[in-house]
């Protein structure tokens, strides 16, 4: 098992200590009756395997993002354990990566785990060019030799298919389909376990969303490193995942392989999302 | 775990059911079949038969787990005795026995459009660790035999007339060496002389021992490969 999440919960706003139990989707709610809190995420349970593709799916406001940004680090869980296979402390024991301190959780982020982000802006340094975003990946994942850092930036510019000749243009000179690949360039070039991506092909075009999509596939295939997808995009799902969760109001209604989740929906809501397909 | 009786079979289906409930419209409940229960031994093709709407296609499905079973067990040997219950496996176990034991040869050709048919073909060699170049050697020699074009590998096959992309879904099932191979309707859009290409390569996998259930649409070619048939009955 690569990562295992218990429990992970995050709640906006000062909590009456009874907002998780008043919540979820068996209450048809996210925001707690008691004190108004929002429960975005709401006691999440989650296995993820090596080399698995898990799919996350719900409407606006279902928390699907947000689980993805607690388990990035991005934003601070409420309440939960989060553990990472290869995250062991020194006496071999597995550690809960949402104890782990600023410098700790920026190891993490260059060596095992990488996001891409639906807005490129969040995930690129716009005062770095194209290789300088990939080289400041590589860097923190520990290499330090120029010749190696440039040559993998070079490797990883190639693999997404642009110019070799535009390594040194900045991410505001590219279209936004180029921007979200060299933000795939710069998450893959640590060689992560896990790569999170959320709502990454939203916004763009679909002959880009369709490229983007295929170097993703294949690129996991070449490297095999697992991937957690946010997409409220059912296509994109089939495309791409091999198991599915569905969340709505915070909570995880149903878990299964990505096929029986299109064809043999159990959940109510998951039936009403896969009849929704156009 | 142990199969429960029959250790010469591979697959052993007791009493599998499966309903639908259709949560929005109002909890009604369809029954898909229900009581079936069938063993297929290495090398052998079990034929299940009966009308339409009977739940053949079903019933593949739910050994795939693309239908969640009702109530049921379906144990798979895995051999040297290791026998799992695909009706209650995890997802996770399941997506790897979908990777190294079972092989699906749906009845409609579903893949990525942009993707040659060689890639395609490949696929499934690729997945379990085969070479690349070997793959795709291996899936051209395969397509060769089933007569298609060598001018089509590079196109994708979602161009392709019917029993072309037909032939495109039989040899991606078959290239990569499973245990249990299902089979929806593989000749249905084949005219003579592709059907009995594919009836031979049949019954080339059960001289390699793996094990077959299979729906055909005509019966003529159904009884030059199978061993045994069950029947399904309208609702039963």
């Amino acid at each position: 098992m690569l990562l295992d999440i218990q429990y992970l919960s995050k709640i906006y706003g000062e909590s009456c200590g009874h907002c998780l139990e008043q919540t979820g989707d068996e209450h048809g709610r996210a925001i707690c009756p008691g004190c108004q809190s929002v429960v975005a995420v709401n006691r999440v349970n989650l296995r993820v395997e090596k080399d698995e593709v898990l799919g996350i799916v719900g409407e606006s406001g279902s928390g699907k993002s947000t689980l993805l940004q607690l388990l990035y680090r991005d934003i601070k869980a409420s309440s939960g354990r989060v553990f990472f296979q290869d995250m062991l402390d020194s006496d071999g024991l597995p550690v809960d990566i949402l104890k782990l301190n600023l410098l700790e959780t920026t190891v993490m982020r260059n060596k095992l785990m990488s996001m891409i982000y639906q807005n490129p802006r969040q995930g690129l340094n716009f005062l770095f060019s194209a290789g300088g975003n990939i080289a400041e990946k590589i860097i923190g994942a520990g290499e330090r030799h120029f010749e190696t850092i440039r040559s993998r930036a070079l490797h990883f510019i190639d693999k997404i298919e642009l110019p070799i000749s535009r390594i040194d243009d900045y991410p505001e000179t590219f279209s936004g389909g180029q921007q979200q690949r060299i933000q795939i360039a710069k998450a893959l070039s640590s060689s992560p376990k896990l790569l999170l991506l959320d709502e990454p092909t939203t916004g763009l075009d679909v002959s880009v969303q369709a490229k983007i999509l295929d170097m993703i596939r294949m690129l996991q295939q070449e490297m095999s490193f697992s991937m957690v997808v946010v997409s409220h995009d059912l296509g994109v799902i089939r495309h791409l995942t091999d198991i599915t969760v569905v969340m709505r109001n915070g909570s995880i209604v149903e878990y299964g392989l990505t096929d029986q989740i299109l064809e043999d929906p159990q959940h109510g809501y998951t039936q009403l999302l896969v009849s929704s397909i156009l | 775990m142990n199969m429960p009786t029959q250790n010469s079979s591979r697959l052993q289906v007791e009493n599998l059911c499966k309903s639908f409930t259709l949560h929005n419209r109002g909890g009604r409940k369809i029954n898909g079949f229900a009581g079936v229960s069938f063993s297929v031994k290495p090398g052998e093709l079990l034929a299940l038969t009966g009308p339409s709407g009977a739940g053949k296609s079903s019933v593949l499905k739910t050994i795939y787990r693309t239908y969640t079973p009702s109530r049921g067990t379906i144990y798979l040997d895995r051999g040297q005795g290791r026998a799992v219950d695909l009706a209650a496996c995890s997802e996770s176990e399941m997506l790897c026995y979908r990777r190294s034991d079972i092989g699906f040869v749906t009845q409609f050709l579903k893949i990525l459009p942009r993707i040659s048919a060689l890639e395609v073909v490949a696929a499934p060699l690729i997945d379990i660790g085969t070479d690349k170049k070997d793959a795709v050697t291996r899936a051209a020699q395969l397509l060769r035999s089933l007569h298609i074009r060598e001018e089509l590998f590079s196109v994708s096959p979602l161009t392709f007339s019917g029993g072309e992309q037909q032939r495109i879904n039989i040899a991606r099932g078959v290239i990569a060496p499973k245990k249990l191979l299902l089979l929806d309707e593989p000749t249905a859009s084949l005219d003579e002389e592709s059907a009995g290409r594919v009836l031979t390569l049949l019954h080339e996998l059960k001289k390699q021992k793996i094990c077959l259930v299979a729906i055909f649409h005509d019966r003529d070619r159904m009884v030059q490969v199978a061993d045994n048939e069950y029947h399904l009955e309208q609702n039963n």
